[in-house]
């Protein structure tokens, strides 16, 4: 229990960080706007907290001092701003419009959540040890980083057959609260943040969208992610796969939020921040972060130097991290590629694995395409430069596993869900922003505040 | 006035609430089939009697010691890898090491699937034995495991 508590703090101490940013400060509706804020500091709080953990060991402390440091510094901080900052007058975001069963589907979200939550307690009640990877990869690691002196063995070459060329934001998440409550290897921990993260990411998404869209196309959303059994599975299976998806969704939520207010600074600091976390949380990461500073660069043009300034701290790290820490892997030949039945057989696995997102009758793209029918896109649309990092990354999967140095069907086979997962919530975001907005007809211009920019 | 709802209004209500109560449905179908796969698979790969077993078994030995494993189920076979890094994962912050021809390592970990002689084992592989660990498990101190004529080292 105390290392679910250190998780609690840093998640605590990145909500004070967010609000005092003055990033969602403004939204409507309100309790959209205070969503946003939680979820957004369950993101930034326990990432910042695990980057800056690493960071301290590395640079010399012990894991004790490192726990308890890269959980007080950026808490006292965030505290610090919080009461100082001298509030900055937003103008109101106005409220959108809403469909009248905007809270049916919010009861039928909770009630997702509440079979998912039981669905999830029952399977770490069997295996609290979460499944292959969970114990053989990134619980090993964090067991490393907690350990005394002995975090340069998550990094060791020994653990050639594992990864350890992977970056450390998950394991460290999970080792600095272990670290933190002198309790390492209590499988609370891991449970909990999975708990974290994967409610989290439907809020989150929910929350976006009602500011966004409609109240109605969030709880939607939320509601056909929470009930893919994909998600079920890989949430109960305590990967870090859940966690990228998240701080995935979590960075194109801050970008689309920081368009819609003519790319309001905060939140994009936020966005770059997210973006970097991203990227220290898994090799996908990596390329989403550079696809995602692509895609913020040619939409906000010189105006995106607020994301860039939000991303380079845990950007930097995790650089340095790779150059000078990680063991290389060669994971990819590029002379694979000329193999266009590998192509092929790439294509059909991703296929099979779209299918596997959930039986045909609750499949979550099959969902979104019965929204887009039955409900239609508004036009004009303003943001489809967002859809383009998830797209790319999903290729970018593709092409990885194209190239494979491993055996393909095993590769293809242990992989396509876990890449699916990972785009999934932000295709979700992506989708249904540009549903049509309830009630107008399909010529009426956007809402205020989601105007189209327009080029100089 | 004509309040009769619209084709469309009609049409989005239909599709949202026919999504809704396809997600609801098929988030009960993920509940019945979480409690099944609960009841039938339960910690597989038995990782947590070794993280119990070894919890204290390894007090004595420096967190920072390269500790080694041998088995006598080879590491081609699947029970045999999984038995390496649940090991692994077990034997945590200790870097626990598969044995190779040339591997050095102050302390090693025997994992053996049936019951066998430690002092004997130790002996056959030039090692000294130091305690039993539980779990078919033994701890042993050496600098060099050498290959045993009757088991194969992976």
């Amino acid at each position: 229990m105390p290392g679910v508590l250190i998780l609690l703090l840093a998640t605590a101490a990145g909500w004070l960080a967010v609000s005092s940013s003055g990033a969602c400060r403004g939204l409507r509706p309100r309790w959209a706007a205070c969503l946003l804020e939680a979820t957004f500091g369950a993101a930034i709080g326990p990432g910042s907290v695990s980057a800056l953990f690493f960071a301290l060991q590395w640079a010399g402390l012990d894991a004790r001092t490192a726990a308890w440091a890269a959980l007080l510094i950026p808490a006292v901080a965030a505290t610090a701003f919080f009461y100082l900052r001298e509030p900055i007058a937003v103008a109101e975001f106005p409220t959108p419009p809403d469909w009248r069963w905007s809270r049916l589907c919010a009861s039928a979200f909770a009630l997702a959540l509440v079979l998912f939550l039981a669905g999830f307690s029952t399977a770490a009640s069997a295996n609290p040890q979460g499944d292959w990877d969970a114990w053989a990869i990134w619980n090993l690691r964090a067991r490393f980083l907690a350990g005394p002196g002995t975090w340069h063995n998550a990094v060791s070459a020994e653990l050639s057959r594992t990864h350890p060329e992977y970056p450390l934001l998950w394991s460290g998440v999970i080792g600095q609260a272990w670290a933190a409550a002198g309790d390492a290897g209590n499988p609370t921990v891991p449970i909990a943040a999975a708990v974290l993260v994967s409610t989290a990411a439907p809020l989150l998404l929910a929350a976006s969208l009602a500011v966004l869209h409609s109240s109605a196309a969030g709880w939607l959303a939320a509601l056909i992610l929470v009930s893919s059994a994909a998600w079920w599975r890989q949430s109960q299976a305590l990967y870090a796969d859940v966690p990228l998806s998240f701080l995935i969704l979590a960075t194109l939520a801050a970008a689309a939020l920081a368009q819609a207010r003519n790319w309001h600074a905060p939140a994009l600091v936020l966005s770059g921040l997210l973006a970097s976390l991203a990227a220290w949380t898994k090799n996908e990461g990596m390329l989403f972060f550079v696809l995602c500073a692509l895609a913020v660069t040619w939409a906000a043009r010189s105006q995106s130097l607020p994301w860039l300034a939000g991303a380079l701290p845990v950007a930097s790290l995790t650089a340095a991290f790779k150059l000078f820490l990680a063991p290389p892997a060669r994971l990819f030949d590029p002379a694979l590629l000329a193999d266009a039945g590998r192509a092929f057989q790439v294509l059909n696995g991703l296929s099979a694995g779209v299918a596997g997102l959930g039986p045909w009758a609750a499949n979550p793209i099959l969902l979104a395409v019965l929204l887009i029918i039955a409900v239609g896109l508004r036009r004009p649309v303003n943001t489809p430069w967002l859809l383009v990092p998830p797209v790319a990354l999903l290729a970018g999967g593709a092409v990885v596993l194209w190239g494979t140095t491993n055996d393909l069907a095993w590769q293809i086979g242990t992989t396509r869900e876990r890449l699916l997962i990972q785009v999934l919530p932000a295709l979700l975001l992506g989708l249904c922003l540009h549903l049509r907005l309830p009630p107008q007809p399909l010529s009426a211009p956007a809402p205020a505040g989601t105007q189209p920019r327009r080029r100089k | 006035m004509d309040h009769s709802p619209s084709p469309w209004g009609v049409r989005a209500a239909a599709g949202v609430a026919a999504a809704a109560a396809l997600s609801l449905f098929g988030a009960l179908g993920n509940y019945s089939d979480t409690s099944l796969a609960a009841s039938q698979y339960r910690d597989p790969y038995h990782v947590m009697p070794r993280v119990e077993a070894l919890a204290t078994a390894l007090g004595d030995v420096p967190a920072e010691a390269t500790v080694g494993y041998f088995s006598d189920v080879p590491f081609s076979d699947p029970s045999g890898s999984a038995a390496f890094f649940a090991t692994q994962y077990a034997a945590a912050p200790h870097l626990l090491i598969e044995a190779r021809p040339g591997a050095r390592a102050d302390w090693w970990i025997g994992g053996f699937s049936r019951p066998v002689d430690y002092p004997a084992e130790a002996a056959a592989h030039g090692l000294s034995f130091v305690r039993d660990l539980g779990g078919g498990m033994a701890l042993f101190r050496g600098a060099y495991l050498q290959s045993s004529r009757n088991e194969e080292a992976h």
